[in-house]
């Protein structure tokens, strides 16, 4: 427990330097924060090469699948040419 | 254009070589259109751009030069700065496509590699979301006011035998191996239950699946696993090196369930757990025996493609099967639905006699601040924070 508290104290001290932007920003903004834990996944290192990584669109995808309802997106995922998901147990531990 | 026509690059040994291979032309008529033109019929081609290697790039970009220091593409944030290691701030994309999203003005991303240190963080409430926790988080954040757990998919873990190297060359010591299984006492070790939250299959689709085909478990057999062992000249059993994540989620208790399931049958696993980062750079790819976690493809042609045809670049079991080289080739060649199922049921159904892999299905598991509203991820693995809100 030690250990992770000093890790903690580090990278948030680490990251206070790049979000530095004052409390009244921070209020004003909605702000996501996410601690991403896979090393080297989003950084620099053994994925070059494959247009990966933090690559702005890292966020944008063809297929949406709703975790709420497990249905699948666009109308042409329905159509019968391509491969259909079932929803159901996936959505196991949803709130 | 540039997108596709850099799969292509052998500088590069792009991921997707082989799924854009097919391409015979691609022309943009005007400003919002891509028209391509494939060599041969590829009914789920569409479903290659899923992936979460295939984002879209300009060709502005100079990637040689500044690989991923300065990223850009088309999505909803874009990167404002970048510490290697330690965070990065992206901030709205005002000219996002989809009006309205995303949502928030900043996304901030800190790289916690220690999971305890992540749920640290979102306890002492400095962060709002922590992908990939354990069982024993999710039911620890539970307990607590003010988190909940997302579940939004399975993914698999793939316990890969390889094809190309001792003791599992030989199939019979494959499936005496699959004979000591337990199915129910995995998914017990995984903190759930078979046929609810945990699956268990040996193939490479997963349960979920529409083409998935069902194929009774074999049963756990140990006088069986050990007659197999020794018709393939092991009569005293045999030890194997079994190499896996330690410290990503469901790894080590898979790890030591499996080794307590194979003892009886006299398959000793030497286990060697080591940091997600240290077992891919170092040991992934080349081991005897591997537990690695495999996200699900939407179309499972692609992970076939990927890792169990014999020249695929993830192909982790070194699997080199002429036939199933061939079925995957059909599946993603087959226009007609029907005919397509019937080359996924005859590939299940080898892999489930002479494959070179198990596969359990875990829950992903995301806890959140109860800050959170509206998480989206989907089956393609990456998560849709343009929808996401901070109460």
């Amino acid at each position: 427990m030690k250990r992770s508290i000093m890790l903690c104290t580090v990278f948030l001290l680490a990251a206070a330097t790049v979000f530095a932007g004052g409390e009244q920003e921070t209020e004003e903004k909605m702000i996501i924060r996410v601690a991403e834990q896979v090393p080297n996944l989003i950084t620099p290192g053994v994925w070059d090469g494959q247009a990966f990584s933090l690559n702005g669109s890292i966020y944008d995808y063809l297929i949406e699948m709703d975790a709420n309802t497990g249905e699948s997106g666009p109308p042409w995922l329905q159509n019968g040419t391509a491969p259909m998901v079932r929803s159901g147990p996936s959505n196991f531990g949803k709130e | 254009m540039y997108t596709l026509e850099r799969t292509q690059d052998p500088d590069i040994g792009h991921l997707k070589a082989q799924d854009f291979e097919n391409l015979e032309k691609i022309a943009t008529p005007d400003d919002h259109t891509v028209v391509i033109t494939l060599k041969e019929a590829a009914p789920t081609f569409n479903f290659i751009f899923t992936d979460y290697n295939m984002a879209i790039l300009s060709s502005d970009y100079d990637y040689a030069s500044k690989g991923e220091s300065a990223p850009m593409g088309t999505g909803p944030f874009k990167l404002e700065k970048l510490v290697p290691k330690e965070s990065a701030l992206l901030v709205k994309n005002s000219d996002y496509w989809a009006e309205g999203l995303p949502k928030a003005d900043e996304l901030r991303i800190y790289f916690v590699p220690d999971i305890d240190s992540s749920v640290s963080l979102l306890e002492a409430g400095e962060v709002d979301i922590v992908p990939q926790i354990s069982p024993i988080i999710k039911k620890r954040l539970e307990s607590m006011d003010g988190f909940k757990v997302v579940s939004p998919y399975q993914e698999s873990r793939f316990i890969a035998l390889a094809d190309d190297r001792e003791p599992f060359s030989d199939n019979r010591v494959r499936l005496a191996f699959k004979y000591s299984m337990d199915p129910e006492i995995l998914a017990k070790a995984c903190q759930g239950t078979l046929g609810e939250t945990i699956f268990y299959n040996e193939t490479p689709i997963v349960n979920a699946l529409a083409q998935y085909k069902k194929i009774p478990f074999r049963g756990r057999d140990i006088d069986k696993a050990k007659e197999l062992l020794a018709e393939a000249g092991y009569p005293d059993g045999l030890s194997v090196d079994f190499f896996y994540a330690s410290d990503h989620p469901y790894g080590s208790d898979i790890a030591q369930t499996l080794k307590e399931l194979a003892a009886p049958a006299g398959i000793e696993l030497n286990l060697k757990g080591f940091p997600r980062d240290i077992y891919l750079s170092q040991h992934w790819m080349d081991g005897p025996m591997l537990l690695t976690g495999w996200g699900v493809r939407v179309d499972p042609s692609m992970l076939l493609m990927l890792a169990y045809h014999s020249e695929g670049p993830w192909n982790e079991s070194h699997i080199d099967n002429p036939r199933i080289d061939e079925l995957i080739e059909k599946i993603r060649g087959e226009v007609d639905p029907e005919v397509r199922q019937t080359y996924y049921d005859e590939l299940q159904q080898i892999f489930h006699e002479e494959g070179t892999v198990i596969n359990l299905q875990v829950p992903y598991l995301v806890g959140v601040s109860d800050a959170v509203t509206d998480y989206r991820q989907p089956l393609t693995m990456l998560p849709q924070l343009e929808y996401t809100t901070i109460k």
